[in-house]
C-alpha cells in the first residue's frame, strides 16, 4: 500500500475532516475582489490629471497598482478555493435572532444619525437608548427609562459641560 | 535643557493626576468588560482627549492602555472569559485555580506579575527607542517604502486566518488612503465631489466604526441567551506565601523575556506573547503536568509576558512609526493630530517626549498595581451587567465620540458605514488590523513609493540592503504560516495513518 504523503493528500484529507471547503462563499468572495480590481483599475485611470503631474508616477499611479494586487489576489482566492485549500479560521455561528437584532439595531443607529440632524442630539439619543435595549430584548420599561436618562445625562455632562463640544 | 529633566518636568502638571486617574479607572474597567477592547477605549477616548494638550492626552491614553492590562486578568480569572485578547493565556491556569478555591492567589499573582511585565517594558523603551529611531532616521524614500510594507505584511501575518484575505484586507486599507488628496501633486482622488472627503477618510470615525461598532454588531449576531457565564464567589486566601512568590520567579522571568521579543515585532500584541510564553514556561517548568489545571507557573509566564509586550509595542511605534499593535495604531492617529508624527524623526524633534511617556507609564502601572491589589469583591458584580445596556453605551459613546472629533455628523454616518463593513469582514474571515494599518500608512508608502521610484527607479529599492532586508522579511511573514500549516497538517496526516 502507498503510504506516501503528498500536499494533494493533505488537502484532501482536511477538506474531508470538514475545515476546508465547506461552502464555495470564497469563489464568490474572490470574484468580488477581482472585479473591484478591474474596478480600482478603470477608477484610477479616470483620475483627472492636473497640468505638471507626472503621468506615469503621478495620482493614477498607486490606485491602478493597488488594483492590480486586488485583481492578482481575487484571481488567486478563486483558484484556491476551486482547490480546497482556503481554510476559515472557526467562527461562532450567526443566530437567527441575532441577525434580526443587528438589523434593528442598525436602522436605530442611521435613524438615529437622520434625527440628529433634524431635533439635535438630546432627543435623538434619548430616544435611542430607549430603542437599543427594547431591540436586544430587553422588557423592563422602568429600567429602560432610567438607563436612557442616566446616560443621556452623563453624555451631555461629559461632552456638552466639560469638553464644551456643542452637541 | 536636558531632555530627561525636561520630559520629567512636563509631568509636574498637577492636573496629570487627574487625566492618569481617569485613565486608570477606564482601562481597568474596559478591561473588565469582555467585549470591550483596549483598542476600542483607546479610540473612544481619542474622541475627547484631541481638545487636551499632548502630554495629557497621551496620559489618559497611555494610562488606559496600560491599566486594561490588569482589568482584563480579573474576568480571565472568575468566569474563564478573557477581558481583552491579551488575557487569553490568562485563561489556561487562572481559571483553573479560581475552581479550586485560589482565585485570590490568582488574582494577587496575576496583578504582580503583569506589573513586573509591564515594568520590563518601560525599561525596554527608555533603552531601545532613541536608537532604534537614530538608526531609522538614516531611512530614504526606498527604505520607508519597505518599512511599511514590513508592517503591514507582519501584521498579516499574525492576523490569522486566511493570508490572502489579510493581504486583501491591507489593500483595502491603502486604497481608503488614497480618498482625498493626492500627498504630492495635490490632485483630488475617489472624493466623489463630496468636499468633506477632500481630507481623506476620517480615521477616528473609520477605526470607531471597524473596532467599536463591528465588534458589539459581531457579539449580538452571534449571541446565544441560553447561559451567562458562571462567578467564582470563594476567593481563597489572597497572598501568596514565600515558596509561591519563589514558583513565579521563573516563569515571570520567561514570560518577560518573550514578551518583550514579541513585543518589539510590529503587529504581534499581548495575545500572542502569553500564549508562546505559557509554552516555553510548560517546556522548561519541572512540573508541567501541572499546566492548563491550575498552574501558579502557567499564569505567571502568559500575564508577565502579555504585559511586556506593551514597551516593545510602543518603542517600534514611536521609533519607526510602525504600530506595534491595534491600540498603538489608534494611538498614532491621535498623536498625528497633536502634531507629534510617530516615526524616526519624532525623538530627534523631540528628545524629551520618551521621558514624559516612560514616566507616565511608570505612574500608570503602580496605579494600576495597587487598584488591582485592592479587594474589590462589589465589583465582581460588574460582570453581570446585562450586555444589552453595555452595547447600547458603546454604540451611542461610538457615535458622540465621532461627533465629537469635527462636530460632523457626516463623520458619524462614516463611521456607521465602517461599523458595516467591519462586521462583513469578521463574518468574511477578513481581520480589520491590516486594513487600520493600511489607512494609517497609506501616504506614507504612497508617498514614498512614488519618491523611491522618482529618483532611481526600481533601482532604488534594490540596491538598498534595508530596503530588501525588509522585504525579506515580509515575505517571509507572509510564507511562514503557510509553510507552517502544511507541516502542522502533514503532522496530522501522519499521526492519522
Amino acid at each position: 500500500m502507498n503510504n506516501e504523503i503528498t500536499d494533494e493528500s493533505i488537502d484532501e484529507t482536511v477538506t474531508q475532516s470538514g475545515s476546508v471547503g465547506k461552502s464555495r462563499r470564497n469563489q464568490i468572495v474572490g470574484i468580488f475582489w477581482a472585479l473591484f480590481g478591474v474596478i480600482t483599475i478603470f477608477g484610477g485611470a479616470a483620475i483627472q490629471i492636473t497640468q505638471g503631474a507626472n503621468s506615469e508616477l503621478g495620482p493614477k499611479f498607486w490606485p491602478q497598482m493597488l488594483g492590480i494586487f486586488f485583481l492578482v489576489i481575487g484571481i488567486i482566492l478563486i483558484i484556491q478555493d476551486f482547490r480546497g485549500k482556503i481554510r476559515d479560521p472557526e467562527q461562532e455561528e450567526i443566530t437567527k435572532t441575532g441577525l434580526i437584532e443587528v438589523l434593528g439595531v442598525f436602522v436605530i443607529l442611521v435613524l438615529q444619525v437622520i434625527a440628529w440632524g433634524f431635533v439635535g442630539f438630546l432627543p435623538s439619543a434619548a430616544a435611542a437608548l430607549i430603542l437599543l435595549p427594547l431591540m436586544l430584548g430587553t422588557r423592563k420599561p422602568i429600567k429602560i427609562i432610567l438607563f436612557s436618562a442616566l446616560t443621556t445625562g452623563l453624555l451631555y455632562g461629559l461632552f456638552a459641560m466639560i469638553l464644551r463640544i456643542p452637541l | 535643557m536636558n531632555p530627561i529633566v525636561e520630559g520629567l518636568g512636563a509631568l509636574m502638571d498637577p492636573s496629570l493626576i487627574l487625566y492618569l486617574g481617569l485613565g486608570t479607572a477606564i482601562g481597568l474597567l474596559v478591561g473588565f468588560f469582555p467585549g470591550v477592547t483596549a483598542t476600542m477605549a483607546v479610540a473612544l477616548a481619542t474622541s475627547f482627549t484631541l481638545t487636551l494638550d499632548p502630554i495629557q492626552g497621551l496620559a489618559v491614553l497611555l494610562t488606559i492602555y496600560i491599566s486594561s492590562g490588569f482589568g482584563d486578568r480579573i474576568p480571565a480569572i472568575l468566569i474563564n472569559t478573557p477581558g481583552t485578547p491579551a488575557s487569553i493565556a490568562t485563561t489556561f491556569d487562572g481559571y483553573p485555580m479560581a475552581k479550586n478555591g485560589r482565585a485570590g492567589i490568582a488574582l494577587t499573582s496575576s496583578a504582580i506579575v503583569t506589573a513586573v511585565g509591564s515594568l520590563f517594558g518601560v525599561v525596554v523603551l527608555l533603552t531601545v527607542a532613541i536608537p532604534l529611531s537614530s538608526l531609522a532616521l538614516r531611512f530614504g524614500p526606498a527604505e520607508m517604502f519597505m518599512l511599511v510594507v514590513f508592517g503591514l505584511t507582519m501584521m498579516v501575518g499574525v492576523s490569522g486566518g486566511n493570508i490572502l484575505k489579510g493581504l486583501i484586507s491591507g489593500l483595502v486599507g491603502l486604497l481608503l488612503a488614497v480618498i482625498g488628496q493626492d500627498p504630492i501633486t495635490g490632485v483630488m482622488r475617489f472624493t466623489f465631489g463630496i468636499n468633506e472627503l477632500a481630507d481623506g477618510i476620517p480615521f477616528i470615525a473609520a477605526i470607531l466604526g471597524l473596532f467599536g461598532v463591528a465588534e458589539v454588531l459581531d457579539q449580538i449576531i452571534t449571541r446565544n441567551k441560553t447561559h451567562g457565564p458562571k462567578i467564582i464567589t470563594q476567593f481563597g486566601r489572597w497572598w501568596p506565601n514565600k515558596a509561591e512568590y519563589k514558583e513565579m520567579i521563573k516563569p515571570t522571568l520567561i514570560g518577560t523575556a518573550t514578551g518583550t521579543v514579541v513585543g518589539i515585532v510590529p503587529a504581534a500584541g499581548g495575545d500572542i506573547a502569553g500564549i508562546v510564553a505559557w509554552d516555553q514556561a510548560r517546556r522548561f517548568s519541572k512540573h508541567p503536568e501541572k499546566f492548563g489545571k491550575g498552574s501558579l507557573e502557567g499564569i505567571s509566564a502568559a500575564d508577565s509576558s502579555s504585559a511586556s509586550t506593551q514597551g516593545g509595542s510602543l518603542t517600534t511605534t514611536l521609533a519607526l512609526g510602525v504600530p506595534g499593535d491595534t491600540v498603538m495604531a489608534v494611538m498614532i492617529g491621535s498623536m498625528v493630530i497633536w502634531g507629534l508624527q510617530p516615526g524616526p524623526s519624532l525623538f530627534a524633534k523631540h528628545p524629551d517626549l520618551v521621558y514624559s511617556i516612560a514616566g507616565i507609564m511608570f505612574i500608570a502601572i503602580i496605579l494600576s498595581l495597587i487598584v488591582s491589589l485592592l479587594r474589590l469583591r462589589g465589583a465582581i458584580k460588574l460582570l453581570t451587567l446585562p450586555p444589552e445596556y453595555l452595547w447600547t453605551i458603546v454604540l451611542i459613546f461610538c457615535m458622540v465620540g465621532t461627533y465629537a472629533i469635527q462636530n460632523s455628523i457626516f463623520q458619524v454616518g462614516i463611521m456607521i458605514v465602517f461599523g458595516g463593513i467591519g462586521l462583513l469582514f469578521r463574518r468574511f474571515g477578513f481581520p480589520a488590523g491590516p486594513m487600520v494599518l493600511g489607512l494609517i500608512l497609506g501616504n506614507l508608502a504612497e508617498s514614498n513609493l512614488r519618491r523611491a521610484l522618482l529618483i532611481d527607479g526600481v533601482y532604488s529599492i534594490l540596491t538598498s540592503p534595508i530596503a530588501m532586508g525588509f522585504l525579506a522579511v515580509s515575505i517571509a511573514a507572509i510564507v511562514w504560516p503557510i509553510v507552517q500549516d502544511k507541516r502542522n497538517k502533514r503532522k496530522a496526516l501522519i499521526n492519522q495513518k
